[in-house]
Protein backbone atom coordinates (compact mmCIF):
# COMPACT_ATOMS: atom_id res chain seq x y z
CA UNK A 1 0.00 0.00 0.00
CA UNK A 2 1.07 3.17 -0.77
CA UNK A 3 2.07 6.15 2.17
CA UNK A 4 -0.74 7.97 0.94
CA UNK A 5 -3.45 5.05 1.03
CA UNK A 6 -2.27 3.73 4.62
CA UNK A 7 -1.98 7.41 5.85
CA UNK A 8 -6.17 7.84 4.46
CA UNK A 9 -6.65 4.39 6.48
CA UNK A 10 -5.38 5.28 10.00
CA UNK A 11 -7.21 8.86 9.38
CA UNK A 12 -10.19 7.28 8.68
CA UNK A 13 -10.09 4.70 11.60
CA UNK A 14 -8.62 7.76 13.91
CA UNK A 15 -11.65 9.53 13.10
CA UNK A 16 -13.96 6.94 14.26
CA UNK A 17 -11.98 6.77 17.53
CA UNK A 18 -12.53 10.37 17.95
CA UNK A 19 -15.48 10.32 17.27
CA UNK A 20 -16.60 7.76 19.19
CA UNK A 21 -14.72 8.78 22.52
CA UNK A 22 -16.60 12.01 22.38
CA UNK A 23 -19.40 9.82 22.49
CA UNK A 24 -18.86 7.68 24.88
CA UNK A 25 -17.58 11.05 27.60
CA UNK A 26 -21.74 11.36 27.42
CA UNK A 27 -22.84 7.47 26.83
CA UNK A 28 -20.15 5.35 29.12
CA UNK A 29 -22.81 2.86 29.57
CA UNK A 30 -23.58 2.58 25.42
CA UNK A 31 -22.61 -1.33 24.93
CA UNK A 32 -22.47 -0.79 20.99
CA UNK A 33 -20.50 1.78 21.00
CA UNK A 34 -18.20 0.15 23.69
CA UNK A 35 -17.87 -2.61 20.87
CA UNK A 36 -17.20 -0.80 18.18
CA UNK A 37 -14.88 1.08 19.36
CA UNK A 38 -12.99 -1.79 20.75
CA UNK A 39 -13.23 -3.09 17.09
CA UNK A 40 -11.77 0.03 15.37
CA UNK A 41 -9.22 0.55 18.35
CA UNK A 42 -7.59 -2.94 17.18
CA UNK A 43 -7.51 -2.02 13.87
CA UNK A 44 -5.85 1.73 14.19
CA UNK A 45 -3.24 -0.22 16.07
CA UNK A 46 -2.49 -2.61 13.31
CA UNK A 47 -2.22 0.52 10.94
CA UNK A 48 -0.28 2.44 12.87
CA UNK A 49 1.91 0.02 13.00
CA UNK A 50 2.51 -1.41 9.53
CA UNK A 51 2.56 2.95 8.81
CA UNK A 52 5.88 2.80 11.12
CA UNK A 53 7.56 -0.32 9.74
CA UNK A 54 7.20 0.76 6.65
CA UNK A 55 7.04 4.58 6.29
CA UNK A 56 8.39 6.01 9.53
CA UNK A 57 7.45 6.91 13.50
CA UNK A 58 4.02 8.58 13.67
CA UNK A 59 5.09 9.40 17.52
CA UNK A 60 8.63 10.52 18.41
CA UNK A 61 8.69 7.78 21.04
CA UNK A 62 7.89 5.36 18.43
CA UNK A 63 11.58 6.21 16.72
CA UNK A 64 13.37 3.42 15.60
CA UNK A 65 17.22 4.61 15.99
CA UNK A 66 19.02 1.99 14.05
CA UNK A 67 18.54 4.09 11.14
CA UNK A 68 19.37 7.24 13.28
CA UNK A 69 16.88 10.09 14.03
CA UNK A 70 14.20 9.75 11.71
CA UNK A 71 12.00 11.49 13.36
CA UNK A 72 12.10 14.66 11.41
CA UNK A 73 13.24 12.99 8.08
CA UNK A 74 9.30 12.20 6.47
CA UNK A 75 7.77 15.41 5.56
CA UNK A 76 5.40 17.28 8.15
CA UNK A 77 1.78 17.14 8.08
CA UNK A 78 1.37 20.36 6.82
CA UNK A 79 3.28 20.13 4.02
CA UNK A 80 1.79 18.88 0.78
CA UNK A 81 2.40 15.19 1.76
CA UNK A 82 -0.95 15.16 4.13
CA UNK B 1 0.42 16.09 28.97
CA UNK B 2 0.29 15.88 25.20
CA UNK B 3 1.98 13.80 22.68
CA UNK B 4 2.12 14.59 18.88
CA UNK B 5 0.54 12.37 16.19
CA UNK B 6 1.81 13.11 12.76
CA UNK B 7 -1.31 13.28 11.21
CA UNK B 8 -3.28 15.62 10.69
CA UNK B 9 -6.94 14.36 11.18
CA UNK B 10 -8.51 15.31 7.92
CA UNK B 11 -6.29 15.11 5.02
CA UNK B 12 -5.35 18.86 3.20
CA UNK B 13 -3.81 19.13 -0.23
CA UNK B 14 -4.60 22.43 -1.50
CA UNK B 15 -2.84 23.19 -5.32
CA UNK B 16 -2.68 26.79 -5.93
CA UNK B 17 -1.94 30.00 -3.83
CA UNK B 18 -4.75 32.39 -2.81
CA UNK B 19 -3.75 34.83 -0.68
CA UNK B 20 -7.15 36.11 -0.80
CA UNK B 21 -8.76 33.15 0.93
CA UNK B 22 -5.80 33.27 3.55
CA UNK B 23 -7.09 36.38 4.28
CA UNK B 24 -10.05 35.38 5.65
CA UNK B 25 -9.77 31.92 6.28
CA UNK B 26 -6.75 33.35 9.36
CA UNK B 27 -9.65 33.90 11.16
CA UNK B 28 -10.25 30.74 12.32
CA UNK B 29 -6.81 30.61 13.43
CA UNK B 30 -6.61 33.29 16.23
CA UNK B 31 -9.61 35.29 15.47
CA UNK B 32 -12.84 35.74 18.08
CA UNK B 33 -14.46 32.01 16.78
CA UNK B 34 -11.19 30.43 16.43
CA UNK B 35 -9.24 27.27 17.31
CA UNK B 36 -6.58 28.40 19.45
CA UNK B 37 -9.84 30.05 21.85
CA UNK B 38 -11.90 27.37 21.29
CA UNK B 39 -9.34 25.04 22.39
CA UNK B 40 -7.77 27.27 25.57
CA UNK B 41 -11.70 27.73 26.82
CA UNK B 42 -12.40 24.01 26.97
CA UNK B 43 -9.10 23.10 27.97
CA UNK B 44 -9.27 25.98 30.90
CA UNK B 45 -12.61 25.10 32.17
CA UNK B 46 -12.20 21.70 32.45
CA UNK B 47 -10.01 22.04 35.36
CA UNK B 48 -12.69 23.35 37.78
CA UNK B 49 -15.50 21.07 35.75
CA UNK B 50 -16.57 18.33 38.81
CA UNK B 51 -18.38 15.80 36.83
CA UNK B 52 -16.25 13.90 35.31
CA UNK B 53 -17.87 13.14 32.33
CA UNK B 54 -18.64 16.78 31.60
CA UNK B 55 -14.66 17.27 32.42
CA UNK B 56 -14.07 14.24 29.98
CA UNK B 57 -15.93 15.93 26.97
CA UNK B 58 -14.11 19.54 28.06
CA UNK B 59 -10.72 17.67 28.07
CA UNK B 60 -11.47 15.72 24.51
CA UNK B 61 -13.40 18.34 22.76
CA UNK B 62 -10.20 20.77 23.66
CA UNK B 63 -7.69 18.33 22.37
CA UNK B 64 -9.64 17.81 19.01
CA UNK B 65 -9.53 21.66 18.79
CA UNK B 66 -6.49 21.61 19.13
CA UNK B 67 -6.01 19.21 15.72
CA UNK B 68 -8.35 22.10 14.15
CA UNK B 69 -5.45 24.55 15.17
CA UNK B 70 -2.94 22.86 12.84
CA UNK B 71 -5.84 22.06 10.26
CA UNK B 72 -6.31 25.75 10.23
CA UNK B 73 -2.62 26.62 9.94
CA UNK B 74 -2.06 24.21 7.30
CA UNK B 75 -5.06 25.45 5.19
CA UNK B 76 -3.41 29.08 5.86
CA UNK B 77 0.26 28.09 5.26
CA UNK B 78 -0.53 26.02 2.09
CA UNK B 79 -2.64 29.21 0.51
CA UNK B 80 0.37 31.31 0.85
CA UNK B 81 3.23 29.22 0.11
CA UNK B 82 4.74 29.72 -3.34
CA UNK B 83 2.35 33.23 -3.28
CA UNK B 84 4.30 35.42 -6.45
CA UNK B 85 4.54 39.71 -5.61
CA UNK B 86 1.73 40.24 -7.61
CA UNK B 87 -0.90 37.88 -6.06
CA UNK B 88 -0.29 39.45 -2.90
CA UNK B 89 -0.83 42.25 -4.29
CA UNK B 90 -3.68 41.76 -6.37
CA UNK B 91 -5.09 40.06 -2.81
CA UNK B 92 -4.75 42.89 -1.05
CA UNK B 93 -2.43 41.11 1.21
CA UNK B 94 0.19 43.28 1.62
CA UNK B 95 -1.10 44.15 5.06
CA UNK B 96 -0.33 41.11 6.73
CA UNK B 97 2.42 40.30 4.46
CA UNK B 98 4.78 43.36 5.35
CA UNK B 99 5.00 42.21 9.66
CA UNK B 100 4.51 38.23 8.71
CA UNK B 101 5.39 37.13 4.95
CA UNK B 102 4.11 34.19 4.53
CA UNK B 103 4.37 33.07 7.85
CA UNK B 104 0.96 32.19 10.10
CA UNK B 105 0.06 34.52 12.86
CA UNK B 106 -2.85 34.06 15.10
CA UNK B 107 -5.05 36.96 14.63
CA UNK B 108 -8.91 37.86 13.20
CA UNK B 109 -9.77 38.40 9.50
CA UNK B 110 -9.64 42.45 10.84
CA UNK B 111 -5.32 42.05 11.79
CA UNK B 112 -6.36 41.95 15.46
CA UNK B 113 -4.45 40.13 16.73
CA UNK B 114 -5.13 36.91 19.30
CA UNK B 115 -7.26 37.50 22.93
CA UNK B 116 -8.13 35.62 25.44
CA UNK B 117 -10.29 38.22 26.10
CA UNK B 118 -12.66 36.57 22.74
CA UNK B 119 -13.15 33.63 25.85
CA UNK B 120 -14.67 33.43 29.34
CA UNK B 121 -14.15 31.13 32.20
CA UNK B 122 -16.58 31.81 34.61
CA UNK B 123 -15.78 28.74 37.14
CA UNK B 124 -20.04 27.83 37.25
CA UNK B 125 -20.63 24.92 35.18
CA UNK B 126 -23.74 26.03 33.65
CA UNK B 127 -22.31 29.44 32.16
CA UNK B 128 -19.38 27.50 31.26
CA UNK B 129 -21.14 24.94 28.62
CA UNK B 130 -23.63 27.39 27.76
CA UNK B 131 -21.07 29.10 26.39
CA UNK B 132 -19.10 26.45 24.88
CA UNK B 133 -22.74 25.42 23.10
CA UNK B 134 -22.67 29.24 22.04
CA UNK B 135 -18.81 29.01 21.07
CA UNK B 136 -19.29 25.85 18.53
CA UNK B 137 -22.47 28.06 17.00
CA UNK B 138 -20.07 30.85 16.21
CA UNK B 139 -17.49 28.82 15.27
CA UNK B 140 -19.92 27.32 12.73
CA UNK B 141 -21.32 30.13 11.13
CA UNK B 142 -17.99 31.68 10.29
CA UNK B 143 -17.27 28.15 8.91
CA UNK B 144 -20.68 28.83 6.88
CA UNK B 145 -19.23 32.21 5.81
CA UNK B 146 -16.07 31.18 4.53
CA UNK B 147 -17.94 28.71 2.45
CA UNK B 148 -20.15 31.24 1.14
CA UNK B 149 -17.04 32.86 -0.21
CA UNK B 150 -14.30 30.09 -0.72
CA UNK B 151 -14.23 28.80 -4.62
CA UNK B 152 -11.53 26.40 -4.45
CA UNK B 153 -12.16 22.97 -3.73
CA UNK B 154 -9.13 21.62 -2.21
CA UNK B 155 -9.87 24.63 0.36
CA UNK B 156 -14.31 23.95 0.35
CA UNK B 157 -13.39 20.28 1.46
CA UNK B 158 -11.45 20.26 4.87
CA UNK B 159 -13.32 23.63 5.82
CA UNK B 160 -16.93 21.37 5.48
CA UNK B 161 -15.46 19.34 7.89
CA UNK B 162 -14.43 21.32 10.64
CA UNK B 163 -18.02 23.03 9.93
CA UNK B 164 -19.26 19.32 10.66
CA UNK B 165 -17.46 18.79 13.84
CA UNK B 166 -19.04 21.84 15.13
CA UNK B 167 -22.22 20.55 14.95
CA UNK B 168 -21.03 17.23 16.94
CA UNK B 169 -19.47 18.91 19.77
CA UNK B 170 -22.51 21.55 19.76
CA UNK B 171 -24.53 18.07 20.32
CA UNK B 172 -21.67 17.16 22.68
CA UNK B 173 -22.07 19.52 25.14
CA UNK B 174 -26.05 19.96 25.31
CA UNK B 175 -25.75 16.21 26.46
CA UNK B 176 -23.09 17.67 29.19
CA UNK B 177 -25.85 20.62 30.19
CA UNK B 178 -28.01 17.70 31.05
CA UNK B 179 -25.64 15.87 32.95
CA UNK B 180 -24.90 18.80 34.84
CA UNK B 181 -28.65 19.58 35.12
CA UNK B 182 -29.62 15.97 36.15
CA UNK B 183 -26.88 16.52 39.27
CA UNK B 184 -28.78 19.76 40.67
CA UNK B 185 -31.41 21.08 42.61
CA UNK B 186 -34.12 20.13 39.58
CA UNK B 187 -36.80 22.33 41.12
CA UNK B 188 -33.87 25.39 40.81
CA UNK B 189 -31.07 24.91 38.73
CA UNK B 190 -29.06 27.89 39.81
CA UNK B 191 -29.74 27.61 43.54
CA UNK B 192 -25.63 26.74 43.72
CA UNK B 193 -22.83 26.70 41.65
CA UNK B 194 -21.68 23.29 41.79
CA UNK B 195 -17.69 24.10 41.23
CA UNK B 196 -18.03 26.52 44.21
CA UNK B 197 -20.15 25.79 46.94
CA UNK B 198 -20.02 22.61 48.46
CA UNK B 199 -23.30 21.24 49.67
Amino acid sequence: MSREQLMRQIQQAGFALVDLNLFLDSHPQNQMALDYFTDVQKQYTQLQAEYEMMYGPLMAFDTNTEQGWTWIQAPWPWELEA
Amino acid sequence: MWMYERRLEYPIKIKNPNPALAKFIISQYGGPHGELGASLRYLSQRCSMPYRQVAGILNDIGTEELGHLEMVCTIVHQLTRNMTMEQIKEAGFQEYFVDHTAGVYPQAASGMPFSASTFAVTGDAIADIQEDMAAEQKARLTYDNILRMADDPDVIDPIRFLREREIVHYQRFGEGLRIIQDNLDKKNFYAFNPEFDRR
